[in-house]
């Protein structure tokens, strides 16, 4: 038996030592050393450098207001993509979830945003959203609105990013799709039977049936949407343009840590506060979870 | 009475009908528009906007194959060899650890398996900063080894959770029986374990394609020689070959609508060869890129 057993131990970490190497390498070094350089003022540019306490979280947090003004973006955009991208993808998964003909179409076509690489999808939305050719104005132009800047303009870039953000609704969609499925249809012939109007169906079958599967969307969509770099990156020139309007947290992050001034130590702070930010932010949506999850078990 | 109840009454299929159409018209607008102006000239692009072209040419598709400095099939090869890369390493490690996590009745197995798991919640914000620190005093700036070299060493958590759910679903007796046969652990693993598990693997290739061919973090990182570009950066920078002055330059729409239109063929060819397979891998990870 003890043959067996060494045999076993041998064999366990023959098959799974590349994952305790990959650990150790790969998550536990770069996360120790990202809070050891965020205590340091490193950058590329300056190979000596020196323990500095606190500073850059002070610099953060009390001093740096492009810092400041990031995190306000990435909150505002954050709060409206993750609300309307959750509530697009549940009236779609509603709609998908009759049985009628050629429902596995619209299905597609649902999720087809979804598939297009963002950097398309950065120039399809500027495309339709150009100032002086895009068909936005023109069909704007048509009725008599002017149309305006859109993302050229700092008091509309953030609204034309959150509109373009929204396309891509297929995968909570169709998460909250294969839980309606799940809801068993006697529920709804029974809610006929006594006369309950749709939206009281919802209220008392469809949504307490789904809701551990909505907690899991608005976790999702939420950590989503405050980590968004790629679309904020491509439409804001890699800067926020114009003037900082569209700066969401992971591009101010990377611009510190990866352009000049290559300040690696201050962008370590800046990821450490995100991560906490990002921690409590999904601990608030266990708790408030907790409020509207009917669990079976 | 009973089928009354379960047939929707005709009001009501057309309203459904109705929203399924004004959603997708919606929805599908901006790309029409894109489509429609990759066939228009240069001056009907940059116009006043007219739904269709005056007459249909591919001459903008053409003319993107000869652009200078944008070379789509060097995007394509350089994107594909990367994930090729990424998917190797991937599916090799991660199928022998989740392997020897549910194989081996050892004690370690569920401690690791936990601590492995608890690295999901990490943001990659938190690692690249190190990471980039090590990959360019080793001298990988300007390579692919940045880009795939974790992935030889099982760090995708969440396949080895996705490949463990898999083989948890093969009954035992099969590896039993092959020991008892005399067949050694690796045998095993290579002539049962990884035939059976053709649809977990195609799972992680539809995942590792989207997400390779989408990744621009990784390539502005660590890319920089046009050469080395991969599909994101070509399509990202197209605009710029026309941009040699002033910043309000005039993109040429047609011919970036072009290109940005042929950048989709490959991820579509996917898509449509495995459309099922691809919804299901993508709604089980929530995850683009």
């Amino acid at each position: 038996m003890s043959v067996k057993n060494r045999k076993d131990t041998r064999n366990f970490f023959a098959f799974a030592g590349i994952s305790i190497v990959g650990f150790l390498s790969f998550y536990i070094y770069p996360i120790v050393r990202t809070v050891y350089l965020s205590f340091t003022d490193t950058s590329i540019m300056d190979p000596i450098h020196k323990m500095v306490g606190w500073k850059n979280f002070e610099r953060a947090i009390i001093y740096d207001d492009v810092f400041h003004l990031a995190l306000k973006n990435t909150f505002r955009y954050a709060i409206f993509v993750a609300a309307l991208k959750l509530i697009l993808a549940l009236v779609a998964a509603i709609l998908l979830n009759n049985n009628l003909k050629g429902i596995g179409v619209f299905r597609t076509i649902f999720f087809l945003p979804f598939i297009i690489p963002t950097f398309a999808v950065s120039y399809v939305f500027r495309f339709f959203f150009h100032p002086a050719n895009g068909l936005v104005n023109e069909s704007l132009g048509k009725v008599g609105i002017d149309g305006g800047g859109w993302y050229a303009d700092s008091r509309t870039a953030m609204l034309t990013l959150v509109i373009s953000s929204l396309w891509g609704f297929g995968v909570p969609m169709l998460i909250f799709l294969a839980a309606l499925q799940q809801v068993p249809k006697e529920l709804y012939e029974v809610a006929n039977l006594d006369g309950a109007s749709r939206w009281i169906q919802f209220k008392i079958i469809t949504f307490p049936a789904i809701s551990a599967v909505f907690l899991f969307n608005v976790i999702l969509a939420t950590v989503d949407s405050l980590k968004s770099f790629d679309l904020a990156f491509l439409m804001g020139r890699g800067e926020g343009y114009p003037a900082n309007s569209t700066l969401l947290y992971s591009v101010y992050l990377f611009n510190q840590a990866f352009r000049n001034p290559w300040s690696l130590g201050y962008a370590s702070a800046l990821a450490l506060i995100f991560f906490a930010i990002l921690l409590t932010l999904t601990a608030i949506n266990f708790r408030l979870g907790k409020l509207y999850v009917k669990n079976e078990n | 009475m009973k089928t009354k109840m379960n047939q929707k009454s005709t009001k009501v299929k057309i309203f459904l009908y109705c929203a399924l159409t004004l959603l997708s018209v919606s929805l599908l607008l901006p790309l029409i528009s894109l489509i429609l102006t990759s066939f228009k000239t240069f001056d009907e692009s940059v116009g006043v906007y007219r739904w269709l072209p005056n007459q249909f040419n591919f001459n903008n598709y053409r003319d993107v194959f000869a652009l200078e400095n944008f070379n789509y099939w060097s995007y394509l090869r350089n994107t594909l060899l990367i994930f090729v890369l990424k998917s190797v390493g991937t599916i090799l490690t991660c199928t022998l650890t989740a392997y020897g996590l549910i194989r081996f009745k050892v004690k370690y197995s569920k401690p690791l398996f936990t601590i492995l798991l608890t690295v999901i919640l990490l943001p990659g914000e938190l690692l690249a900063i190190p990471m980039y620190q090590v990959y360019l005093s080793v001298g990988w700036f300007d390579t692919y080894y940045p880009l795939f070299t974790a992935c030889f060493f099982a760090t995708d958590v969440f396949m080895i959770f996705m490949f463990r759910q898999f083989f948890m679903s093969i009954p035992r007796e099969l590896f039993e029986a092959a020991e008892t046969d005399g067949a050694s652990e690796l045998k095993i693993y290579f002539k049962i374990l990884m035939p059976l598990s053709r649809p977990a693997i195609l799972t992680c290739l539809i995942l590792y394609f989207t997400g390779t061919y989408n990744d621009l973090y990784g390539p502005l990182l660590y890319i920089s020689s046009r050469e080395k570009w991969t599909m994101a950066q070509g399509i990202k920078s197209i605009e710029d070959i026309f941009n040699l002055g002033p910043r309000d330059y005039i993109v040429p729409w047609n011919l970036v609508s072009a290109a940005t239109l042929l950048s989709l063929i490959p991820v579509l060819l996917v898509f449509g060869f495995a459309q099922k397979q691809f919804m299901d891998s993508m709604a089980r990870t929530g995850i683009k890129g």
